[in-house]
C-alpha cells in the first residue's frame, strides 16, 4: 500500500482538487483505492456526495480501527472508498497531544488497511501541527500544490526548512505547479524560476480551469464528469507522472 | 461473479417474462432507479467429450481474453483455481495452455481436447439507486442469458444486487422489497441454468460401458446385449474422428471393437457357428482399418519423448521421420474418415445388427441356452489357468514370444472380468483387476517397446535414399529401447510373483464364490 499526501500550509490552492482526481484516476488506472479526508470542512466527501461520518470522533479515528473501518463508504466509482471526514476533526491536534507516539498514531491506523488498498490518498486540512507531522511520518509521497505567486513560493520555502529542521525525508516531497494562469507573465516567470530552484517539482501544470471549479456543483470529480477537457487532462496526465515517478506504476 | 468488501452480490432468479413484468411495473417503478448502462458479453464455456472436467467438479470458461478455471459448487461456480490471459483462438489440449492453467488442466484430460460446450451472450442492464444526495447506495443489474448467439433462446433471467461499502441499511431496505415480491436468491450458474433448461446434463462417457448382468440370463442374449452395447459406444467415437478433435476417439473406438473380439473368442459357441464366423470377420476388418491411423498417432504423441531419449546433438535428425509420420497420418486419416461416412460402412452396420437381431430370435445353441453364470465360471477359471501356467514359465531369458503371449491371456482374462462384473462381488472383481493392472502395464510397455523398435527399423531400412544421420539417431532410439526392454524382462518375472500369490488365489476362489452386489 502506497499513502500520497496532498498537503499545502496555505489553503484554497488545489489540494482538494488534486486528492479527489488523483483517488479517480488511481482506481481507474486498476488500483484499489482509499480517499481520506482529513479535512474537518469535507469538502472531498462533498465532492463524493459522501455525507460526514458524524460518529467517528477524533478518538475513535485513532484508537478504535473498527470504528474508523466502518466509516469507509463506497464511491460510486470501482474500486474507489472514501472515509469522509467531520467537524470533530477539528480536535485532532488536541487528542493527538494526550497520546503516546502521538507523531506515528496515523501510520498506525492506516496499516490496518494494507491489506484492503493499494492506494491511500490523504486530503489534508491547511496548517502546520501535530496532524501535519503525522502525515508526513504516514505518508510515501507529499504532494503540494503551489500556486505560481509569490506568497505561494513563501509557504513552500516554510515547508523545505520544517521539513530539514524536524529531518523528515525532503525527496518525499512533490510539488505542482496549480491554478496556473498561462497567459499571465508574472505566473510564467515564477514558475520558471521556482523549476530551476526545487527539483521537486512535477512538468505536469494544472491550469485555472473553469471546468475544475464546477466540481463544487456537479458533485464529482472533474475526470468523471468532463473527462476530455483540458482540466482533466491535466490531472490524468499529472497522475500518470506522479504513479510512474514514484514507481507506482 | 463479483465480491464486494462487506456483502455479498446477490442473484435472484426471474422464472418468466410475467414475472419480470410484474416487477419492472411495480418495484422498479417505486425505487429511485437510474440506468446506468447495458453491456454485453460473449462467454464460453469448454469440456472435454466424456465431461472431464464437469466430473471433477471444473468449469472452465472464457470472458474476452481471460480464461478462468473454476470450481464447481452443487448448482453454482464457486472459486477461481487458476487463470490466465490469451489472445487468439483459445487453446484445446492441456499443453497448449499457460502454466498456470496448463498444470490443473493435465491429470483432468490427459490427451484429450476442449471443446466448446456452451455460447452464452449475458446482457446486462445496469442501474444505480441513489439516495437524496444523488449518491449511489446500491446497484442492480438484470442479466439475460442467451444461448448460442446474442438474440438466442434465453435460458438464465436474474436480477443481481450489489451493495456498496458504508450503505448496509439501504442495501437490506432493497433486498426486503425484492422478497417482498416473492423473488427467491439462488447461487445458480448459467452453466447450470442451460443444462436446466435443456433438460440435457451431461453424460459420463466410457469407452467400457458396465453392463448389468443378471446370472439366470442366457449366455445368447448377454453376448448379443454386450456386443450392442459395445457397438454403440464405438459410434458415439465417429464424430470425435470425423472432426480429428483428439486421438482418444480413435482409441476409444479400437477398444470397443476390440472387446467385441474378445467377447467373441471367449464365448465361441454362443452363436450359431455362421453368425460367429461372420461377426468375428466383420469386427477383425473394422479393427484393422484403424491400426495404421493408431500406430501413427502413438508415433506423434510419443513425439518429445523420442527426441528426449537422445543427446542434444542427434535430437533434430529425426524431425524428417516426425514430417514423413504426420503426412501419412493425415493420409490414413482421410482413408478412415471416406470410409466411416461411405455406403459400405453403413451397409456393414446394418448386417451386423441384422445378424445379432437373427441370432437373438432363432433357438439358442447348447452353449448359448445355458445361464451365463455357469459360462462365466468355466471361462474365468479356465483363462486364470492359462495366465497362471503361462507366468510360472517364466525366468529372466524367457523369449518375447513368451512375455508375449502372457500379455495377451492377461488381456483377454481382464475382459471376461469387465464382462462378468455385475454376476460377482463388486470388491473382489475391483481388487483382482487392480492386482492384474500393474502386471498388465509392464507387460504392455514391453510389448510397446518391441513394436516401436521393429517399425523404427522398417521406417530406416525401407527408405530408398541413405540419411546417416537418422541412422545414427534411430540407433540410438533402438538401443535405448533395448536396454529398457532388458530390464522390464526382470521385472515381469518379479511382478508375476507378486501376482501370483496366495493372496490372489484366496481372491479369485472369493470372487468365484460370491454373489453380485444386492441393487
Amino acid at each position: 500500500m502506497k499513502t500520497i499526501a496532498s498537503y499545502s500550509i496555505k489553503g484554497g490552492v488545489g489540494k482538494t482538487a488534486f486528492s479527489v482526481n488523483m483517488a479517480y484516476a488511481a482506481a481507474e488506472a486498476g488500483m484499489r483505492t482509499l480517499l481520506v479526508d482529513l479535512d474537518p470542512q469535507g469538502a472531498s466527501s462533498f465532492y463524493f456526495r459522501v455525507r460526514p461520518s458524524e460518529k467517528l470522533k477524533a478518538r475513535g479515528f485513532f484508537d478504535r480501527p473498527a470504528s474508523l473501518e466502518k466509516n469507509i463508504r463506497g464511491s460510486d466509482y470501482g474500486r474507489l472508498d472514501i472515509l469522509p471526514a467531520n467537524l470533530h476533526y477539528r480536535k485532532f491536534d488536541a487528542r493527538l497531544g494526550l497520546m503516546q507516539k502521538p507523531n506515528s498514531r496515523l501510520k498506525k491506523a492506516l496499516k490496518r488497511l494494507s491489506r484492503q488498498y493499494e492506494v491511500v490518498i490523504l486530503d489534508c486540512p491547511p496548517n502546520i501541527g501535530l496532524l501535519s507531522e503525522n502525515v508526513f511520518v504516514a505518508a510515501d509521497v507529499i504532494v503540494v500544490p503551489v500556486i505560481p505567486t509569490t506568497l505561494s513560493e513563501r509557504t513552500f520555502v516554510q515547508l523545505l526548512k520544517f521539513f530539514a529542521d524536524a529531518n523528515y525525508p525532503l525527496d518525499h516531497i512533490r510539488a505542482f505547479f496549480s491554478m496556473a494562469q498561462t497567459n499571465n507573465r508574472l505566473h510564467r516567470d515564477t514558475m520558471a524560476r521556482m523549476r530551476e530552484k526545487y527539483p521537486a517539482f512535477l512538468d505536469t501544470v494544472i491550469p485555472q480551469s473553469i471546468d475544475v471549479e464546477r466540481m463544487g456543483i456537479m458533485r464529482e470529480p472533474v475526470l468523471a464528469y468532463a473527462p476530455k477537457h483540458s482540466g482533466a487532462q491535466a490531472y490524468r496526465k499529472l497522475c500518470e507522472e506522479l504513479l510512474t515517478r514514484t514507481g507506482m506504476k | 461473479m463479483k465480491k464486494s468488501h462487506h456483502r455479498q452480490a446477490l442473484q435472484w432468479r426471474l422464472a418468466d417474462a410475467e414475472q419480470l413484468k410484474a416487477l419492472r411495473e411495480s418495484l422498479l417503478e417505486s425505487l429511485p432507479l437510474d440506468k446506468i448502462g447495458e453491456t454485453s458479453r460473449h462467454i464460453l464455456f469448454y469440456d472435454s467429450f466424456p465431461w472431464q472436467l464437469w466430473f471433477a467438479n471444473r468449469v472452465l470458461y472464457r470472458e474476452d481474453d481471460r480464461l478462468c478455471l473454476c470450481r464447481l459448487g452443487k448448482t453454482s461456480i464457486a472459486e477461481v483455481i487458476a487463470e490466465a490471459d490469451i489472445s487468439g483462438p483459445s487453446p484445446r489440449f492441456w499443453w497448449e495452455f499457460p502454466d498456470a492453467l496448463a498444470e490443473q488442466l493435465k491429470p483432468l484430460l490427459k490427451l484429450r481436447a476442449l471443446m466448446p460446450v456452451l455460447h452464452g451472450y449475458r446482457i446486462s442492464q445496469q442501474y444505480a439507486i441513489r439516495n437524496e444526495d444523488r449518491k449511489i447506495v446500491a446497484r442492480l443489474s438484470l442479466e439475460t442469458w442467451h444461448r448460442d448467439r446474442r438474440a438466442g433462446p434465453v435460458f438464465l433471467q436474474a436480477l443481481v444486487t450489489e451493495p456498496l461499502r458504508g450503505y448496509e441499511a439501504e442495501f437490506r431496505a432493497l433486498i426486503r422489497q425484492l422478497a417482498a415480491h416473492r423473488l427467491k436468491t439462488t447461487d445458480i450458474s448459467p452453466l447450470h441454468a442451460h443444462f436446466e433448461t435443456s433438460g440435457q446434463w451431461p453424460d459420463p462417457f466410457s469407452a467400457k460401458p458396465a453392463l448389468r448382468l443378471s446370472p439366470t440370463q442366457s449366455s445368447r442374449d448377454v453376448l448379443c446385449t454386450a456386443i450392442r452395447a459395445s457397438l454403440q459406444t464405438a459410434r458415439k467415437c465417429e464424430p470425435g474422428i470425423l472432426d480429428d478433435i483428439d486421438t482418444e476417439f480413435l482409441h476409444d473406438y479400437r477398444v470397443s471393437i476390440r472387446s467385441i473380439r474378445a467377447m467373441l473368442g471367449q464365448l465361441c459357441g454362443v452363436l450359431p457357428q455362421e453368425t460367429e464366423t461372420r461377426l468375428k470377420k466383420a469386427f477383425a476388418d473394422l479393427g484393422s482399418r484403424t491400426n495404421r491411423l493408431r500406430d501413427l498417432d502413438v508415433y506423434l504423441l510419443e513425439e518429445p519423448r523420442y527426441r528426449a531419449m537422445l543427446p542434444a546433438r542427434l535430437q533434430d535428425a529425426l524431425s524428417g521421420m516426425f514430417e514423413d509420420f504426420r503426412k501419412q497420418r493425415n493420409a490414413e486419416l482421410k482413408k478412415l474418415q471416406r470410409f466411416l461416412v461411405s455406403k459400405t460402412y453403413t451397409h456393414r452396420i446394418q448386417q451386423i445388427e441384422s445378424w445379432l437381431e437373427k441370432a437373438s430370435q432363432e433357438t439358442p445353441t447348447k452353449p448359448g441356452g445355458q445361464p451365463i453364470i455357469d459360462i462365466a465360471h468355466k471361462r474365468l477359471r479356465k483363462q486364470y489357468r492359462k495366465v497362471t501356467k503361462l507366468g510360472r514359465e517364466l525366468h529372466q531369458h524367457t523369449e518375447d514370444e513368451a512375455i508375449h503371449q502372457l500379455r495377451l491371456k492377461c488381456k483377454k482374462l481382464r475382459y471376461l472380468l469387465e464382462l462378468f462384473a455385475s454376476l460377482f462381488e463388486p470388491q473382489a472383481v475391483k481388487q483382482l483387476l487392480k492386482a492384474l493392472r500393474k502386471l498388465q502395464n509392464t507387460l504392455g510397455e514391453f510389448n510397446d517397446l518391441s513394436v516401436q523398435q521393429e517399425s523404427l527399423h522398417d521406417y530406416y531400412t525401407q527408405r530408398r535414399q541413405p540419411d546417416p544421420r537418422l541412422g545414427l539417431a534411430i540407433g540410438a532410439l533402438i538401443g535405448s529401447m533395448h536396454q529398457q526392454q532388458t530390464i522390464i524382462r526382470q521385472q515381469v518375472v518379479e511382478l508375476f510373483d507378486h501376482f501370483d500369490t496366495r493372496a490372489t488365489r484366496k481372491l479369485f476362489d472369493r470372487l468365484m464364490h460370491s454373489e453380485p452386489a444386492s441393487s
